[in-house]
């Protein structure tokens, strides 16, 4: 069933909002489960159908279809995106109202039907609880959200991306209106250009710039490219806003190829994101009957055309030429730039690559115009960024804030400090391409030249906070392997260089590192930056070279004096029973998975350093804190 | 000028067109930049990242071999800082590379081991276990690969994609764990593979004839035209001791086979090893060939023919020099006194050669190889050309592919270019003229009947595109002139389609396609029954075929140079039968073909590794062929073995020299006219344009 059919005028485009308008409006509660893939995995679908069930035993009506019934006091349920606090799901907001629970399980639906939703009570031991015993009623008081700005996540987690109207009451595929019927494409590129929209994929490219360059080009048939194959670990911005707002992506796209003049676009999505496909797919084929996606978009001249291609797993097809040999059906490989995609792209065409992020930006930039975005951000990295804040903060989860948010605000006012209690130590930005910020950033402001300047990246824009528990040579080695092992292989530096770093970068955590290892590592890192091919190699070394540039003193702890200032590398582990401590009761023993340790009951056990394989365990389960590290 | 670019490579400004790359403005300049990746001829891919430089503007180093000039340009290339991130890749390089160097083919003639030498680290830093892999792996009978010696250059991969069009091989595998494989099941069955092996810059990549066989290092290099068909790529014969032939390698020439080499050419050097070449001559006694001198045998030879006289008949050979076929002929019509003189023994309609060399004659085959390429718009007619010619396929490929030019391909069957082309006609075999009029007719506006197979759309489809271009190419098989019934009508098709396209002022070039590598030449020498040389009209004679059909009757003695009738594809039988019915068979050639087993004198001639001489090739452009290996036992040169029978039979046979012949048949066949071996050169001279 397509909730919208064949709109042939931006008057019928105006006329499908109004109508769903007046429905939201008309006294009804909304029961917005979240259907983000952490929420989902958490149980979110099980409390769908206990608060279905719950409804339906009170013989609250439920609305099926938006528009079809609105009565008063009809409540309408439904999966809305990620509102980004992941960390507490499965999360239930109830509108409007705009209370928001956490950590919802089915047992709860009871109680949130019989008090909020039939009294407008709040259940108070659903609600957010900060460190003070504080709690937050409302999704805006939450710390978490209070110092967010919401552009690009605004309407994620608000709207259901299964019904098309929900997008277009919040003004959703005017944009597209506006642009068909009331601007040329350069008044689109234009506007993008003013705006100051940067790439956010990482490379932080002037969009407007990009766009102009492929518009320039004469060539009878061109592309629109997203490239959704967001593989850093940790981060899920465009994942979100796919399962969340997928008729954003899908308006920012054929904004770009009606400034381009392109009228065919790919969704390059990596195919471990099954629910996104899926929403993508629904809201496509929703677009596609409402005409405003196909041919004559909205009865204009204008016609475009997106097809999802999914990805097979490799990191190194987010690299837009390695991406468009993928779609091409080629093996993933980057080839050398120039020719850029904007001269010689998808099927040797002119092509826009963007990614998810900057083309949802683009519908609000076209509507509420470059000005209003650049009041956002700071004078070169203007708008908002979505970060994915994750590690050792108390608050997890997806944030949106201003361009140029100090690394301080995000860590200590979003994130709410360090969750272990222990200091701060670093963050690593940009995922394996990054590099680490330490406590001498907390004022750095994050936007694209700060983070250049100071050896990083906005990357993607994973955020992982560590705390002083945390080995950086073991973070470096982590990333090494990671892009080690996402290498295509093409260029020599990048295969054979990150190949030889990992290794020596597991020497010295294996306790073998010599100090020619730290000389040799930095100038293979520096060669391999310098002279590799594509993107992936030339920031492979990034997380190797700023670590070394903070945190030299923990590689030197390593090879010199053979330790592990955080303790993290077991091979400077060792663990010894302090014998006064000790009371015998044998449970390390029993633990012990390869018996090294041995003893009398009631007398203190010793561990044979030989056969230990440093697992910790012995540590982790003492009760009287006789295991030393 | 808008489209050059002049920038500054080491303190030295050069001018280059618009587009070109930063290493080759620096080879203009005579600076060296290392490469593995790089080649000339394959698309940039920056893999190897050796050829890296400094250019002023971009803060990090650029890859020469990728990057393209731009106006203003500052490339910085022998500096210490350059020259250390050449140090530092080829430490990259070797970090793998096993420095087998004493047992590899390639060593010697390596450029890993040679950049290393000249531009590489002393040691390595890295100590740990290198890659491993099963060696070597055979891709085919012809190309083994040792996975442990490659760097992944991948220049064997881009070739068989980007030029051959055959990717029977491929990455396997990702990052570190890159090798180049076959698919499974699936040999490395291309026609062009070794070229892959020339390519490799290491030695990866090896041929099973040549491993282990010579050091490059005691190989003798000889400049030669590949004897193997009508296109005459030039190749080096590389030989060990003047004695064994070890391989052949493609020579550059970009007017004819550019860098390559199909493998029917390459990996044919087995018969010139032949451990059975015929060392001396042999004289039937007693019903046995036995061993002779040479002037007991061509005593022998010369009786029995000079007896036949006029029934007497010589056929020489597509694939022996000009001079050979020239001495043979004059031999043949001054000595022997008979017309019957032939280059082949295929059947041919009648009235057909007559036509031929009238057109040959007036020039209406002008077409050049290299012209393919430049035409918008090329027509082929009769010839599966991937494996008649194969160099003009990668021709065809390039200019259809790269270039986007149409191919109108006619054959009757569904030959590898077919999916090249647009349209392709599939005439019935038989009615080549009427195909051939009926494309005519559709090119000059005439109306006509749909007879010989072919979908009147796709004739219609045909001549659009050749009247829609500027400039065509018309490739037509010799045997489609020749061999097919109304041959003759053929050729005035083509004439009508060449004058509707000229009409319209549309350029057009027409190629003869022959299979030999010297059947233009030996047409233009005068081994033409009716024809002298230059085709010049002479009295008639019987062709090759009917010399055949009437041996025993009209013909009672034949001398054949360098054919095996005996062992003809089609008629072997009916030949058989033939050779045996004559009263005097003599037969020239380098082994014991089955041919020489029913002669009555054979006498052991050079192959064409032995040879001096000159090819004329399917665009007649005229090559030279020089000797490489000392001639075996005692074999002669085809011409040395005419003349001295000449001068046994008291004839004027006064050549002390091979040129000395060249230069009588450049004072005879006006189209030779001035061709020395020094106006030949290395690269040939091109004959198609002199009237």
């Amino acid at each position: 069933m397509t909730p919208v059919t064949k709109l042939s005028s931006p008057q019928e485009l105006a006329e499908v909002k109004q109508k769903t308008l007046s429905a939201l409006e008309t006294g009804c509660t909304r029961v917005l489960v979240c259907g983000g893939t952490g929420c989902m995995a958490n149980g979110a679908p099980a409390v769908m159908e206990a608060l279905q069930k719950a409804l339906d035993e009170r013989n609250v009506p439920v609305r099926v279809d938006l528009v079809d019934d609105s009565k008063e006091g009809t409540v309408r349920l439904g999966y809305s995106g990620c509102p980004g606090f992941c960390q507490v799901g499965p999360i239930v907001r109830i509108l409007p109202s705009d209370y928001f629970y956490i950590k919802v399980t089915p047992e709860d639906a009871a109680e949130i039907v019989e008090k909020t939703v039939q009294k407008g009570e709040v259940v108070d031991r659903l609600l957010f609880t900060d460190n003070d015993g504080k709690t937050y009623a409302k999704r805006n008081e939450l710390p978490f959200y209070r110092d967010q700005v919401n552009v690009v996540l605004a309407d994620s987690g608000i709207i259901e991306p299964g019904d098309i109207r929900d997008y277009i009451a919040k003004d959703g595929y005017k944009a597209i209106a506006e642009a068909l019927f009331g601007m040329t494409s350069e008044a689109v590129i234009a506007e993008v250009t003013q705006s100051g929209l940067r790439g956010r994929g990482g490379g932080g490219f002037p969009t407007g710039v990009k766009w102009g360059f492929t518009q320039r080009v004469q060539s009878p048939k061109k592309y629109v490219v997203c490239n959704a194959d967001e593989g850093d670990p940790g981060a899920f911005m465009d994942e979100s806003i796919m399962e969340g707002n997928p008729h954003a992506l899908l308006e920012g796209m054929v904004i770009a190829g009606y400034a381009i003049g392109a009228d065919e676009g790919y969704i390059y999505v990596r195919a471990e994101y099954p629910l996104a496909i899926t929403r993508l797919r629904t809201a496509i084929a929703q677009a596609e009957a409402a005409n405003l996606l196909g041919d004559n978009i909205l009865g204009s001249p204008f016609s475009f055309h997106i097809h999802i291609k999914e990805g097979a797993g490799a990191f190194v097809c987010g690299e837009e030429t390695a991406l468009i040999s993928s779609i091409e059906g080629k093996r993933g490989m980057p080839r050398p730039k120039p020719p850029f995609p904007a001269n010689s792209g998808l099927w040797g065409k002119p092509t826009v690559v963007n990614n998810v992020e900057t083309f949802a930006n683009v519908p609000k930039i076209i509507l509420n115009g470059a000005e209003w975005f650049r009041s956002f951000g700071v004078e070169k990295s203007t708008g908002t960024k979505v970060f994915a804040l994750t590690g050792a903060v108390v608050n997890t989860g997806l944030i949106e804030v201003p361009m140029g948010t100090t690394l301080g605000d995000v860590v200590f006012k979003i994130g709410g400090g360090i969750r272990t209690g222990k200091g701060f130590k670093a963050v690593q930005i940009g995922g394996p391409s990054g590099g680490c910020l330490t406590t001498e950033h907390i004022d750095l402001p994050l936007d694209y030249d700060s983070l250049k300047a100071a050896g990083a990246m906005v990357g993607s824009g994973g955020l992982v906070v560590m705390d002083e528990d945390t080995c950086m040579v073991e973070v470096a080695r982590y990333f090494m392997q990671f892009t080690q092992k996402e290498s295509c292989g093409k260029c020599v530096l990048c295969r054979e260089g990150t190949k030889q770093m990992l290794a020596l970068l597991e020497k010295i955590v294996g306790g073998e590192g010599t100090l020619e290892d730290i000389e040799l590592l930095e100038e293979l890192a520096v060669a391999v930056r310098d002279g590799s091919l594509c993107g992936l190699g030339k920031t492979a070394p990034n997380p190797v070279l700023s670590t070394l540039k903070y945190f030299r003193d923990e590689y030197l702890a390593h090879v010199v004096d053979k330790k592990c200032p955080a303790g993290e590398c077991k091979a400077f582990k060792g663990y010894r029973i302090i014998e006064e401590k000790c009371k015998g009761c044998s449970l390390c023993a029993r633990k012990c998975p390869v018996g090294a340790i041995s003893g009398e009951p009631k007398q203190p056990y010793t561990i044979d350093q030989e056969t230990c394989i440093k697992c910790g365990v012995c540590f982790d389960v003492c009760r009287f804190g006789a295991v030393e590290k | 000028m808008p489209d050059e670019v002049t920038l500054t490579i080491d303190g030295k400004q050069i001018t280059v067109p618009k587009g070109t790359l930063v290493i080759e403005a620096a080879k203009k300049l005579g600076i060296d930049i290392p490469v593995f990746c790089y080649h000339t001829k394959l698309e940039p891919v920056g893999a190897c990242r050796q050829c890296l430089v400094k250019i002023e503007g971009f803060p990090k180093p650029q890859v020469s071999c990728s990057t393209q000039v731009a106006e203003g340009m500052v490339v910085h290339v022998n500096t210490p800082e350059v020259k250390q991130m050449w140090e530092s890749m080829l430490e990259f390089l070797l970090i793998n590379h096993p420095l087998d160097c004493p047992v590899c083919d390639r060593g010697g003639e390596c450029p890993l081991q040679d950049n290393t030498f000249k531009y590489g680290p002393p040691d390595s830093r890295f100590e740990h276990e290198k890659r491993h892999f099963e060696k070597p792996v055979p891709l085919s009978s012809l190309v083994l690969l040792d996975r442990e010696r490659c760097i992944l250059c991948f220049r064997c991969v881009r070739f068989q994609r980007e030029i051959a069009d055959q990717p029977d091989i491929y990455v396997a595998n990702r990052g570190y764990g890159d090798y180049i494989d076959i698919f499974p099941g699936k040999p490395f069955e291309s026609n062009f593979s070794g070229n892959t092996i020339e390519l490799c810059p290491v030695g990866a990549l090896l041929s099973s004839l040549f491993r282990f066989r010579a050091r490059p290092w005691e190989i003798t290099k000889t400049e030669s035209i590949c004897p193997n068909c009508g296109v005459g790529c030039n190749i080096t014969i590389d030989d060990r001791r003047r004695r064994y032939v070890v391989r052949f390698l493609a020579r550059i020439n970009d007017e004819v086979n550019e860098h390559w080499l199909c493998d029917r050419g390459r990996f044919n050097s087995h018969t010139i090893n032949d451990p059975d070449r015929l060392v001396k001559p042999l004289v039937r006694k007693n019903g046995e060939l036995q061993e002779a001198t040479w002037e007991e045998a061509l005593t022998v030879a010369l009786e029995g023919m000079r007896a036949a006289g006029s029934h007497a008949g010589g056929i020489g050979s597509p694939a022996r020099t000009n001079e050979a076929n020239y001495l043979f002929q004059k031999f043949m019509r001054q000595v022997i006194g008979t017309n019957n003189v032939d280059y082949t023994f295929e059947k041919r309609t009648d009235g057909s050669t007559g036509a031929l060399a009238s057109a040959i004659a007036s020039v209406f085959f002008n077409g050049r190889i290299s012209d393919i390429a430049e035409s918008d718009a090329i027509l082929c007619l009769g010839s599966d050309i991937s494996y008649d010619l194969p160099l003009l396929d990668l021709w065809i490929k390039k200019a259809v592919r790269k270039l986007g030019k149409n191919l109108v391909f006619a054959y009757p069957l569904k030959a590898e270019l077919a999916k090249y082309a647009r349209p392709f006609l599939s005439y019935h075999y038989g009615q080549e003229a009427e195909f051939t009029r009926e494309l005519a007719s559709a090119v000059s506006g005439t109306s006509w009947q749909p007879l010989a197979g072919v979908r009147m759309e796709d004739i219609d489809l045909a001549s659009e595109v050749l009247k829609s271009a500027n400039y065509v190419t018309v490739m037509v098989a010799k045997s489609m002139i020749e061999s097919a019934e109304n041959g003759r009508d053929v050729l005035k098709s083509l004439q009508w389609i060449a004058d509707s396209l000229k009409s319209r002022n549309v350029r057009v070039q027409v190629m003869l396609l022959v299979q030999g590598a010297n059947t233009f030449g030996a047409m233009d020498v005068g081994l033409l029954p009716g024809y002298l040389p230059g085709y010049k009209p002479a009295d008639k004679g019987l062709t090759g075929w009917e010399m055949l059909e009437k041996a025993g009757s009209d013909i009672s003695a034949l001398w054949i140079m360098g054919q095996n009738p005996a062992r003809d594809l089609f008629h072997t039988e009916a030949f058989t039968a033939a050779l045996q019915k004559l009263d005097m068979l003599v037969v020239q050639d380098h082994i014991l073909t089955e041919t020489a087993r029913y002669a009555h004198v054979v006498l052991p001639s050079s192959t064409f590794a032995e040879t001096e001489g000159t090819f004329t090739n399917t665009e007649r452009r005229i090559q030279r062929i020089n000797p490489a290996i000392r001639r075996v036992g005692n074999s002669k040169a085809d011409t040395d073995i005419i003349i001295e029978a000449a001068s046994l039979a008291g004839a004027d046979f006064n050549y002390s020299k091979v040129e000395e012949i060249l230069t009588e048949i450049s004072n005879t066949v006006p189209q030779y006219q001035g061709v020395t071996f020094d106006a030949i050169g290395p690269f040939g001279r091109y004959l198609g344009d002199l009237k």
